[in-house]
């Protein structure tokens, strides 16, 4: 049927479907692609437009039901050039990380401005209850969202204008490429097409654990559109996807892989068993998405049901379901780290011995953009290329060319669109992405592959998932003697590419957190079940390690009846004692972990904690405080010490510069940004070493076709004490060589030329002998009289990799209320001390930040990812089943900062876009507990609900009835 | 989380939509943005054809009168909570009060209330059944009769309307001096409730004379607890009473929604919560 309505102010019209959804219209028949889809289920707010006015999820809505009517998408916003109110200020107020959830954030606050231009913090918030972001949390769209009421009130905003020619090195300089966000017009993954591009939809098992009887696909084959359906009988020459962290210090299980180089993991599709719901079976490519889709139901499979076994300590009992039969009793490693028998001795010996069992519960990234691939091959040239929205676009040439297709690496391109943001999800090599390559190439036409929200919640990687027995023992004055861990990672049906990274090393040498314990060990076994793999998350591995410790901690305060905090202060590393072996394989760099904690209490008023309780039960709540201190390994890594933990890829930085004959420069970084605005702080760090301005630099990623010779990506907190470190040696090293150049040219000795401002100044004779970087560049584009041995043109690689990682700390401090009636927690304060050493940009360190506590708010309160115990199903596959903190659930966060610089690299820059996670959701709960303690509660696992704080409080004996209010 | 293909029509007039839903196979789309979940969800099958009502802009109507105020069955919830009349009505406002994304404001009917009943439905389903408001029900050529929300929720829902048959709008009595009141309870703000209360009380020599107590959200429809309601007429709301009612929930029979993975003993716990903080409320205590 024939559909018209008017988008911003212009007629379109199209045929459509009665079942097509306005934001496939928007997107596909306007092509207004900046209307995103995210949940596709009118939970995440991504695809919010103006409808006659009205903020509407143009996903909940058909497309005939729009007949007539005026829609404004963020491609409508702007007028004559100039950008609408809330984009400026969204770019102003850095609201904005990836950007993938920044159009519909904004067309939805439209709406609450054009009627009330004097909105509260408040009232914003319950405005985006409709409107989630996984990324840099809220709190600068709340002061966005103000500063562009104000601008429409009429009030002048004063712009703080940085000082001329000061550093550009701590400042807040406006991120780039944002304005691409505010406006729509980035093209993500999903926003993409090429000529003659086809779709492709990827069958999933619907069982946990299964026998694949058969596989008929002939219905499907016959369906409108479809070009092939493909089945593992297809693919027989496509290898496993391979896993390169194989640690050599213990035995390991992992699968075969035909390269004989390096073990396996799963296959593109499964051909005899199923082993996890994510498993693929089938692929249709079809003339359209929607057409492969209605084909894919078509394919019918039988299947012998298994029994399943999704919990890591009942798989690894004998009789237990078997996964693999190259992994005896579903174990893939065990192994131990720290002296077990010192630290069984140290446990004998003293005082107090507090036990605790916790469960870190297995999360969903769910990044809001869900993944997908499109890949094409051009026979004549056997040139394959694939664009994905992946954080590691190197390590895909490499591994997918190598060994998965057999293709030459020189005939791989990767690159990488605009990308919504990650979380660690999108760090990782997936089956589907060599398939789609391997159809297109099989079709000889491009295929296109973007995945569901519900098929992400299946084949995504999922994370956490770890059960910890812990022991700490102590002296009855709080001293700490030992602490033990055994645990249980139970990281699903595969290995991923980096499975034991997470689970051994950085869980493993992190558990003794701040603090001095000279007797400690981590006992772990890494084991299958069918589940969804597991692969890193933010804060992957120190989150698990820093809730261990710091609720080890507060529950051995407790024991001997001390101020947590003061038994917090006797243990810490003291400043004088960096660097710090702490005995499981960190040195920690720096830091002042005392003075953190103590301006953390300070700024919570620890003081008056007693007066702040009576007077919350005065209100019939429970007020309780936790703090969560921290130290996180961060700037991966030393190549060499990372080879020693068994990962088979070099970690080195690195930077391509080059500074054209124009004098402009260009830096190509290994580096892989998703949000973390690389391409202004990269460019702040290269302005300042070249004592330019930012505006002649360029930073460039995101392609494996660049100059550069391999790029170890962003994961883990270490792009900018690592690639950033780098880009700072790259222009270093063209100055050096525009210093020698000059020498040669000005006929004086190398040491009396002086590198200032751009400029190149013999000393002697400063009036006359100077010239600009770019004068430079050009007399080395001409080459006409180098200096004998040199190269013609200003540029230059370089590589750093450093001694030792470096170590980011802190310690946050949550204030909770917890209701006595209901039982629900209301997080009422939180306050942040964080180290990140040198900082370069302010505030895209603290959105980087926001973005860190609201996840571990999310995971102490509600995240967890829901399976059926009888057929291994996932339940919580959209976000009505999978909750993720909303706007209103968060406090104003307090963020302070102190500076400990790092030796570990000469920026002194310490992580910052992870590290700040694990604190957190320790601090959330050590404050429930403390709410709860005269209720004798000692700990509750998290996902912190009120039914189980209203378990906990009835267990023990206490009154569930509601309280009596007057 | 593909829709299956289906036939669509829009008619211009009442009777084509009533002559269109005679057909079994026809399903009717009330402008609520709902349906397209069920719709993606598999969990409304629409069978060959979905008649929509957005042409009769007659049926997005809010009308007042002298002793009620009848809303269209297209009407949104934007429309209402922006209405002069919402200030008479204190357990609507509530009710509405408690949904905040202005995508489902902007975007929910009441038909969606009745044909749905969705979570974010379920205050103002619930705010409609203690106003003891009444379903009006077309079939077409002038045909029509009338049942209350009670009647409806209690009864089969929209299951059991007749072929041909479509409400058309919902008639709410002036409460007169009834205090009314909507409290819900999120374990986390911006989740979705997991029960409310919809009270409607009005006493006479101290006592209570009349009392509706509608539970909503933690179950499938709204749901009167009658036990409750019955032991407290004619006493006084005191905090024995209410006492004495708070053990009667225990006696109710609920039958919770499943998709809730609530303990069923929490939920009485908050039932309970929510009873007592209603009638002890000073706007139920004047």
């Amino acid at each position: 049927m024939k559909l018209s309505l008017t988008i911003n102010g212009k007629t379109v019209a199209s045929d459509v479907e009665a079942r097509d959804l306005l934001v496939d219209f928007l997107r596909e028949k306007a092509q207004l692609t900046g209307t995103k889809i995210g949940c596709n289920s009118g939970g995440c707010g991504v695809c919010t437009v103006l409808l006659d006015g009205k903020a509407t999820k143009s996903c909940q809505v058909l497309a005939v039901e729009a007949e007539g009517k005026k829609i404004t998408t963020i491609e409508g916003l702007s007028s004559n050039g100039e950008l609408h109110p809330l984009q400026k200020a969204f770019w102003d107020n850095f609201a904005v990380q990836n950007g993938f959830s920044t159009p519909g954030t904004i067309m939805s606050v439209v709406e609450l401005l054009s009627q009330n231009l004097n909105p509260t913090d408040e009232e914003i918030k319950q405005w985006l209850s409709g409107n989630l972001s996984r990324e840099n949390g809220y709190q600068q769209v709340v002061e966005a969202v103000k500063a562009a009421a104000a601008t429409m009130r009429g009030e002048t905003i004063t712009e703080v204008s940085e000082e001329a020619g000061s550093s550009p090195l701590g400042k807040s300089i406006k991120t780039r490429k944002t304005e691409e966000l505010v406006t729509g017009s980035a093209k993500f993954i999903a926003d993409m097409s090429l000529p003659g591009m086809l779709h492709a939809a990827i069958l999933q098992s619907p069982h946990g654990h299964a026998n694949i009887l058969s596989i008929d696909t002939s219905e499907a084959e016959a369906m409108p559109g479809v070009v092939r359906v493909f089945t593992g009988k297809d693919t027989q020459q496509v290898m496993p996807m391979p896993v390169i962290w194989v640690p050599p210090f213990t035995e390991s299980h992992f699968l075969p892989h035909p390269s004989g180089i390096v073990p396996g993991s799963h296959s593109v599709f499964a051909t005899d068993k199923v082993r996890f719901v994510g498993d693929q079976l089938a692929a249709v490519v079809a003339e359209t998405r929607q057409q492969a889709y209605d084909a894919l139901e078509k394919i019918k499979v039988d299947y012998e049901a298994l029994p399943i076994v999704l919990d890591a300590e009942e798989a690894i009992k004998e009789g237990a379901p078997q996964l693999h039969e190259t992994a005896p009793n579903n174990i893939m490693i065990h192994t131990v780290f720290g002296d077990e028998e010192a630290t069984q001795k140290a446990i004998e010996e003293s005082e107090v011995v507090v036990e605790q069992r916790i469960y870190n519960q297995r999360l969903m990234h769910n990044t809001l953009e869900v993944r997908g691939v499109i890949a094409q091959h051009d026979p004549a040239t056997n040139q394959h290329t694939i664009w994905a929205n992946t954080q590691i676009p190197y390590p895909h040439r490499l591994l997918i060319s190598g060994y998965v297709l057999g293709i030459p690496y020189n005939k791989l391109r990767v690159i990488v669109p605009y990308m919504g943001e990650s979380n660690g999800c999108k760090g990782n090599l997936y089956p589907d992405t060599p398939l789609v390559l391997w159809m297109a190439r099989e079709l000889g036409k491009p295929v296109k592959w973007v995945d569901t929200r519900a098929g992400f919640s299946r084949n995504t990687a999922q994370s956490r998932d770890q059960v910890q027995y812990v022991k700490i023992a102590g002296t009855r004055e709080g001293k700490i003697n030992a602490l033990t861990c055994r645990a249980y990672s139970n990281v699903g049906a595969y290995p991923v590419i980096n499975a034991p990274g997470q689970p051994l090393a950085l869980i493993g040498r992190s558990i003794t957190g701040a603090y001095v314990i000279p007797n400690a060990t981590y006992d772990i076994s890494v084991v299958y079940t069918n589940k969804v793999p597991t692969a890193p998350m933010r804060g992957s591995g120190r989150a698990e390690a820093i809730f261990l410790i710091e609720r080890a901690i507060e529950r051995f305060a407790r024991e001997i009846d001390m101020d947590p905090a003061e038994v917090r202060r006797l243990n810490m590393v003291k400043k004088d004692q960096f660097p710090f072996e702490n005995g499981l394989g960190w040195t920690y760099d720096s830091g002042d972990y005392d003075n953190t904690l103590n301006i953390a209490l300070e700024k919570a008023g620890y003081d008056s904690l007693g007066d702040l309780k009576k007077e919350a039960l005065s209100r019939n709540k429970l007020l309780g405080l936790g703090i969560g201190s921290y130290v996180a390994v961060a700037g991966v890594g030393n190549s060499a010490k990372m080879g020693g933990e068994g990962l088979m890829s070099g970690t080195w930085g690195s930077a391509y510069i080059h500074i054209a004959p124009s004098g402009e420069v260009a830096i190509t970084t290994g580096a892989q940004p998703h949000g973390q605005s690389q391409d202004t702080t990269f460019a702040q760090i290269a302005a300042q070493e070249l004592q330019i301005p930012m505006d002649y630099i360029t930073i460039q990623h995101s392609d494996t076709d660049l100059p550069i010779y391999y790029g170890q990506a962003s994961y883990g907190s270490r792009s900018l004490s690592v690639e950033g470190a780098t880009v700072q040696k790259a222009c270093q090293m063209v100055i050096q060589k525009a210093r020698e150049m000059a020498a040669h040219l000005f006929k004086m000795p190398l040491d009396l030329i002086e590198y200032k401002e751009g400029k190149l100044i013999g000393t002697p004779a400063p009036d006359q002998a100077v010239m600009t970087l770019q004068q430079i560049a050009l007399m080395l584009w001409f080459a006409w009289d180098v200096p004998q041995g040199m190269a013609p043109g200003l540029e230059a690689t370089a590589y750093f990799d450093p001694e030792n990682f470096n170590f980011p700390s802190g310690t946050h401090v949550a204030i909770v209320e917890v209701d006595r009636d209901t039982c629900a927690v209301d997080l009422v304060r939180y306050i942040a001390v964080d180290d990140f050493g040198v900082v370069v940009n302010p505030e895209v360190v603290r959105s980087q930040t926001h973005g860190n506590i609201l996840l571990g708010i999310s995971q102490a309160l509600a995240e967890e990812t829901q399976y059926s115990a009888e057929t291994g199903q996932i339940l919580s596959d959209d976000f009505d089943t999978y909750s993720i903190a909303r706007a209103s659930w968060i406090p104003e966060l307090e963020l302070h900062r102190t500076e400990s610089p790092s030796p570990s690299n000469p920026l002194g820059a310490k992580g910052a876009g992870d590290v700040s996670n694990p604190p957190v959701a320790p601090a959330v709960v050590n404050a429930i507990c403390d709410a709860l303690s005269e209720y004798g509660v000692k700990h509750i696992d998290m996902p912190v609900s009120p039914e189980k704080i209203w378990s906990v409080m009835y267990a023990n004996g206490n009154n569930p009835q509601p309280t009596t209010q007057s | 989380m593909m829709i299956q293909v289906f036939d669509y029509i829009a008619p211009d007039n009442l009777e084509g939509v009533c002559r269109q839903i005679k057909d079994s196979n026809a399903q009717v789309l009330v402008g609520d943005q709902a349906y397209v979940s069920l719709l993606k969800k598999g969990t409304s099958h629409v069978g060959g054809l979905l008649v929509s009502l957005k042409n009769l802009p007659d049926l997005a109507g809010i009308e007042v009168g002298r002793d009620y105020v009848s809303l269209g069955v297209t009407t949104t919830f934007a429309d209402i909570k922006n209405h002069e009349f919402l200030s008479t009505l204190t357990v609507l406002k509530e009710a509405l009060a408690s949904v905040k994304d202005p995508h489902l404001l902007n975007n929910s009917t009441i038909g969606g209330v009745l044909y749905h009943c969705h979570i974010h439905h379920s205050p103002i389903a619930g705010a409609l059944m203690v106003l003891n408001a009444v379903l009006q029900i077309t079939s077409g050529e002038n045909a029509s009769r009338t049942i209350s929300v009670d009647e409806f929720f209690s009864g089969s829902g929209v299951a059991g309307l007749l072929p041909g048959e479509l409400i058309r709008s919902v008639r709410i009595p002036a409460p007169g001096a009834m205090a009314t009141s909507y409290k819900e309870i999120k374990v986390l703000d911006g989740k979705r409730p997991i029960c409310g209360l919809a009270v409607a009380v009005s006493r006479k020599d101290e006592r209570v004379d009349f009392i509706r107590l509608v539970l909503t959200s933690c179950v499938n429809a709204p749901l009167r607890l009658a036990k409750t309601e019955g032991f407290l007429i004619n006493k006084p709301l005191n905090d024995k009473q209410i006492d004495i009612a708070l053990g009667l929930i225990d006696n109710e029979v609920i039958v919770l929604n499943d998709t809730l993975q609530v303990k069923q003993e929490y939920l009485y716990h908050l039932i309970k919560v929510l009873l007592r903080n209603s009638l002890q409320s000073p706007q139920n205590q004047t």
